[in-house]
């Protein structure tokens, strides 16, 4: 019997129950990273409080320690931390629901302006529609941004919505009020704004609309944090002295030890190296091209060998796969040739890169667009009339894809420790030991700072009461300290010299075995540790730096002549 | 003269000026591959042998990498105007890169018909880190290029047989000359065979080009009976990306276990994961941060502070990519030549090493040519509709123009500048220092010693002592020992009075008529005063005073 489904919207929806069955399936099991630790603990604060961790009511740009958490991401987090509890799933849970509403409002975009490729076809068949909606999906940037990406979706989201409202209801006002939300949760998406109001709105009060949202672009840039974003993220701070006076100094360190070789003649090579403004503009480039680095967001596992320097504070799991580079080439190419509208996206999201150059998080901004024009890529490439090319794109994209989706999804479940940042693997290893251990039951808490920001890591686990690091805060504000805190509460974050540091009972400590037994020293012996019992250690993971052991320990104080000594083996 | 010819000539002398100045002291001495290359020349240029004594060789085994001779042939004139020197060894790359601008030009011109892509192509490659830094060693691969870039050149203008016959032993010349040539050469052949579409018309075809392709077989047999002996693969068989077999990026599954069906897959999956290797390391050649950003991470290939291309390039880079792709019609040759290029490199185990793609680097500035054409053409269409001052209309269309060769000489002085300060003293170490100031020394005492004892921490030390002492290659081949050096591995270097070996100064302080050059390490100042028949001769220092080489005689 042959079965027939006319209704396009079924395919669809068994599309994103499967996949919404893959994206929840891993909730359990990841730590939440540090950028998530700050926004939920900000957003717990707000719920607990109404203020925010350094005490400022209902704030409408909210600044952290040294980072800048955001705005929408961390209001719709209140509730969900507030009412099931400041924990990964309730964290996790937000960030899966808020890439499921920007998938929905980006595909109606899509729908809706169907000029955006001049092909109306494309945008009504429903291979293409389905074909993007599993790129979305199942693409492992769409799991990342899905777990991870929470301003980043909830910012297009608001940018999307802004276009569909003003698209469906002309509303200008709609529109802006979007376009704000949208740049007050992720500030650079003002460029993508810009771009929108001036190539894909329609032509009837253009002027007005863009001259509004400036203007209210100009005024919030009044708030200071907003503005401290603006200047620490964009190519202002690229471009200013202290990030490349250095190099200059440097040089002319060099030439001080060898007056004679560094003139040439009546060349005096001292005096170009004098001039900084080539280290300006280099240092510009430079990281205008580190957005375009495919080969580290596509494979790092292998390009280890060419790159060791950066991926060891790279998370190793690929973001795309490796075909997907020559996919979205192609379709940037057709949607080039082909005039199509939605080259300007393209066009826009590179320009918001070239302006908001310091953003690292941009680069989840350019990936839906990949995805897009790599549908447009797959679409053009099965529609096309030499029927091997259909064929062998079929068998492909097939085969390539179904092996690198069997790749990838065996590390995405199988291996985290393989491809979730180190910094948070080993905070949620110690705060999950702690937990367990219950932290009431402890004096003190001695936590190694070389594993990120260990202070978010530290309030989010402990769920420390808001009130009282607001008050911490604001005496570190006084004496003009936005950094992280040392010391909350029964809580220390710090190298530490365990063998010489004093120790008191029920005290945990927590850092690399050098930091217990002291450097160069072979830690897989026998451990005699004065008033301590191991309690856990992690299996080993490659750095660069062994000498102070390759894992982490944890060591609870013993005073007495407790026997009891679990030394607990766990990955990492 | 014509305008564009003056502005080429601009050009090359900013090319030659980056290339030829300094060429002894930056880098500040040779490797061991260079001094392979320059002695072999040497002694061919006496004896009609190399090191081996091989009669005129096609490819010279040296440090069992069997070199292709023809570079060594090459340095014979040089050597013999400059001598045996640093000059005389890297002046044919010197003078290949030099003659890659011009031949660069003629190529852009020809195939986009535009002399603005052809001046700004050539003045990308004139200033580009890479081939400045190329062109001061002796690499093979660099004079390859040359031939290469030839070949390609005589095909495009094909109107005349005489230049399909040069293209064909350019091409073909280039196999002799690198290794990688010998595996783009035949993809390429066979490429343009299937883009004529000679399957359709085998026999009108043969029979229309017989003398062209007769001539490529009898200068290619060579080349197929060296790789049936081995020595024509003897460099592939170290340096192929099978090395890494089997494929597997999930590491550590073994120790932890299986932890579900899927890592079980992908355990059978090495052939997946191969061909993502090998696609990975395509890919990786065109990478924006490879080309322009990251620095090499192989020493000897390092240019401090800088990367492949200037950083800013890569703007005009991803537009002339774009400006390339939509007018493929127009250019196939380039397309196909740009994406066949990066072949030979990702068969090898590195995931990105330039020197075996510098035809593809050059091409990359042809492209990086063709976006800031574009880019000036859109500026100066858009002023074109304005209507100031006759003069400032002028001006203000050369603009773009004169940005960017002022941004680009600006980069040239920093490359220059790296070049002749960063490397001589921060990066000396890649460059086998010490034998230059030492062996003039020893070898004007040798006469009075019985022997000479040699430890250095550099490889191929005995190939340094045979260059910089201008060993008579007559003499080396009467007093080595051809029987035990016909072995392979070469595990034998001793002649005439010279010794390779660790120096241990508690046995060795017995002998007699002995001269050493060693490390501190190896000759402490402290145990040499103790005896008394010897005398350190000279410490040979760095630019920061460390001392590289102790000469030590013992009479």
């Amino acid at each position: 019997m042959k079965i027939r489904i006319k209704n396009n919207s079924i395919y669809i929806s068994v599309a994103v129950i499967v996949a919404f069955g893959f994206w929840i399936r891993q909730i359990y099991n990841l730590p939440i990273d540090s950028r998530l630790a700050s926004e939920a603990y900000n957003a717990f604060s707000i719920f607990k409080t109404g203020a925010d961790i350094n005490g400022e009511f209902l704030p409408i740009f909210l600044r952290g320690h040294n980072d800048f958490p955001g705005f929408l991401n961390v209001y719709l987090l209140s509730p969900f931390v507030g009412f099931l509890g400041l924990d990964d799933l309730s964290v996790f849970l937000a960030t899966k629901i808020s890439y499921f509403i920007f998938l929905g409002t980006f595909f109606y975009y899509l729908y809706l302006k169907r000029d955006l490729i001049n092909c109306k076809e494309v945008f009504e068949n429903k291979f293409f529609l389905l074909g993007l909606l599993l790129i979305f999906t199942f693409s492992p940037w769409g799991i990342f941004l899905s777990f991870y990406g929470l301003a980043e979706s909830l910012g297009l989201t608001a940018f999307f919505c802004g276009l569909i409202f003003h698209e469906k209801f002309k509303s200008k006002t709609l529109l802006l009020f979007f376009f704000v939300l949208s740049f007050l949760t992720f500030p650079p998406l003002i460029v993508m704004e810009i771009i929108a109001i001036l190539f894909l709105i329609d032509k009837g009060g253009k002027v007005k609309v863009l001259v509004g949202l400036i203007g209210l672009f100009l005024i919030f840039s009044i708030n200071n944090h907003f503005r401290a974003y603006i200047l620490e993220n964009s190519f202002i701070k690229t471009l200013s002295p202290q990030q490349y006076s250095w190099q200059a100094d440097r040089r002319l360190a060099y030439a001080d030890t060898l007056d004679k070789t560094v003139k040439l003649g009546s060349i005096n090579l001292n005096r170009i190296a004098q001039n900084k403004y080539f280290f300006a503009i280099n240092n510009y480039f430079t990281d205008f091209a580190r957005f375009f680095d495919f080969e580290l967001i596509s494979s790092p596992a292998l390009t280890e060998t060419v790159i060791e320097q950066d991926i060891q504070n790279y998370s190793g799991l690929p973001k795309i796969f490796y075909f997907e580079i020559i996919l979205g080439f192609i379709g940037f190419l057709i949607v080039w040739a082909k005039r199509m509208k939605l080259g300007i996206l393209v066009l826009g999201a590179i320009l918001t890169i070239a302006i908001f150059i310091r953003e690292v998080r941009l680069v989840n901004i350019l990936l839906p667009l990949i995805g897009v024009l790599e549908a447009v890529a797959i679409y053009f490439l099965l529609s096309h009339k030499n029927r091997w090319l259909r064929l062998l794109s079929i068998a492909g994209v097939i085969v390539i894809w179904g092996l690198s989706l069997i790749y990838f999804y065996s590390i995405f479940y199988y291996y985290p420790e393989k491809w979730v940042s180190r910094n948070d693997m080993v905070n949620g290893v110690i705060w999950d030991y702690i937990k367990n251990r219950g932290l009431e039951r402890f004096d003190k808490v001695l936590i190694t700072d070389r594993w990120g920001d260990y202070t978010y890591y530290g309030l989010f686990y402990s769920k420390f009461d808001p009130a009282s690091y607001q008050k911490l805060r604001q005496e570190a504000i006084k004496q003009g300290r936005y950094d992280s805190l040392d010391n909350i509460g029964k809580m220390y974050f710090g190298s530490f010299k365990y063998y010489e540091d004093p120790r008191a009972p029920k005290q945990v400590w927590a850092g690399l075995p050098g930091e217990f037994l002291g450097m160069y020293k072979d830690f897989n012996q026998e451990l005699d540790l004065p008033n301590g019992l191991l309690m856990l250690k992690t299996s080993d993971f490659n750095t660069k730096d062994p000498y102070n052991g390759k894992n982490i320990w944890i060591v609870e104080t013993r005073f007495d002549q407790e026997k009891e000594k679990p030394v607990v083996e766990e990955d990492i | 003269m014509k305008k564009v010819y003056l502005l080429l000539i601009a050009i090359l002398i900013v090319g030659g000026l980056l290339r030829f100045t300094g060429l002894d002291k930056s880098p500040p001495s040779l490797n061991w591959d260079e001094a392979a290359i320059g002695y072999n020349g040497y002694s061919l240029s006496r004896t009609l042998r190399d090191e081996y004594g091989k009669f005129l060789p096609i490819f010279s085994r040296s440090f069992d990498d069997y070199k292709p001779a023809l570079p060594m042939y090459l340095t014979i004139p040089s050597i013999y105007i400059f001598g045996l020197n640093e000059v005389g060894v890297r002046m044919p790359s010197a003078l290949a890169g030099f003659l890659q601008i011009i031949i660069i030009f003629i190529i852009s011109r020809k195939i986009f018909s535009s002399n603005k892509v052809a001046l700004y192509s050539a003045l990308v490659l004139a200033t580009a880190p890479f081939s400045v830094f190329f062109s001061r060693s002796m690499f093979e691969s660099n004079v390859a290029t040359l031939f290469f870039l030839l070949g390609v050149a005589f095909f495009l203008y094909r109107e005349k047989s005489w230049t399909i016959y040069l293209s064909i032993l350019f091409l073909i010349l280039s196999t002799y000359t690198y290794h990688s040539y010998k595996v783009l050469v035949p993809v390429v052949f066979i490429t343009a065979f299937v883009g004529f579409k000679v399957y359709k018309y085998p026999y009108s075809f043969f029979k229309k080009y017989f003398k062209y392709i007769f001539l490529g077989l009898v200068l290619f047999v060579p080349q197929i009976y060296l790789l049936f002996v081995g020595t024509g693969t003897a460099r592939f068989k170290n340096t192929n990306i099978l090395l890494h077999w089997p494929f597997s990026t999930i590491g550590g599954i073994y120790e932890t276990g299986i932890r579900g069906i899927l890592p079980e897959l992908t355990t059978y999956l090495g052939g997946y994961f191969l061909i993502w290797e090998i696609v990975g390391r395509y890919l990786g050649h065109f990478s924006p941060v490879n080309l322009f950003v990251r620095l090499s991470i192989e020493n000897p290939l390092l240019i401090p502070a800088n990367s492949n291309f200037f950083a800013f390039q890569m703007v005009f880079w991803l537009i002339g990519l774009v400006v390339l792709f939509l007018n493929i019609n127009k250019c196939r040759v380039f397309v196909v030549l740009l994406l066949l290029s990066p072949i030979p490199s990702i068969i090898n185990w590195n995931w990105f090493y330039s020197v075996r793609v510098i035809q593809l680097l050059i091409l990359h500035c042809i492209v990086i040519g063709l976006g800031l054409a574009q880019v000036d053409d859109y500026f100066r269409s858009k002023i074109l509709h304005i209507r100031p001052i006759k003069y400032v209309k002028f001006a203000m269309m050369r603009m773009f123009t004169f940005g960017i060769v002022v941004i680009m000489l600006v980069s040239s002085l920093y490359l220059f500048d790296s070049l002749m300060v960063l490397i001589p003293k921060f990066y000396s170490g890649n460059w086998q220092p010490g034998f230059r100031e030492s062996m003039p020394v020893i070898t004007e005492m040798a006469s009075d010693y019985n022997q000479i004892i040699i430890e250095s921490p550099h490889g191929q030390p005995y190939i340094f002592t045979l260059f910089y002492s201008k060993y008579p290659p007559e003499k080396y081949l009467a007093e080595v020992d051809m029987e035990r050096l016909s072995k392979e591995p070469r595990d034998f270097y001793e002649f005439g009075k010279y010794r390779f070996r660790k120096i241990y100064w508690p046995e060795d302080r017995w002998l007699n008529k002995t001269l050493f050059m060693g490390t501190t390490m190896s000759l402490p100042e402290s145990d040499i005063k103790e005896i008394k028949n010897a005398r350190i001769i000279k410490d040979i220092k760095d630019l920061d005073g460390n001392t590289l080489v102790r000469i030590v005689a013992l009479d």
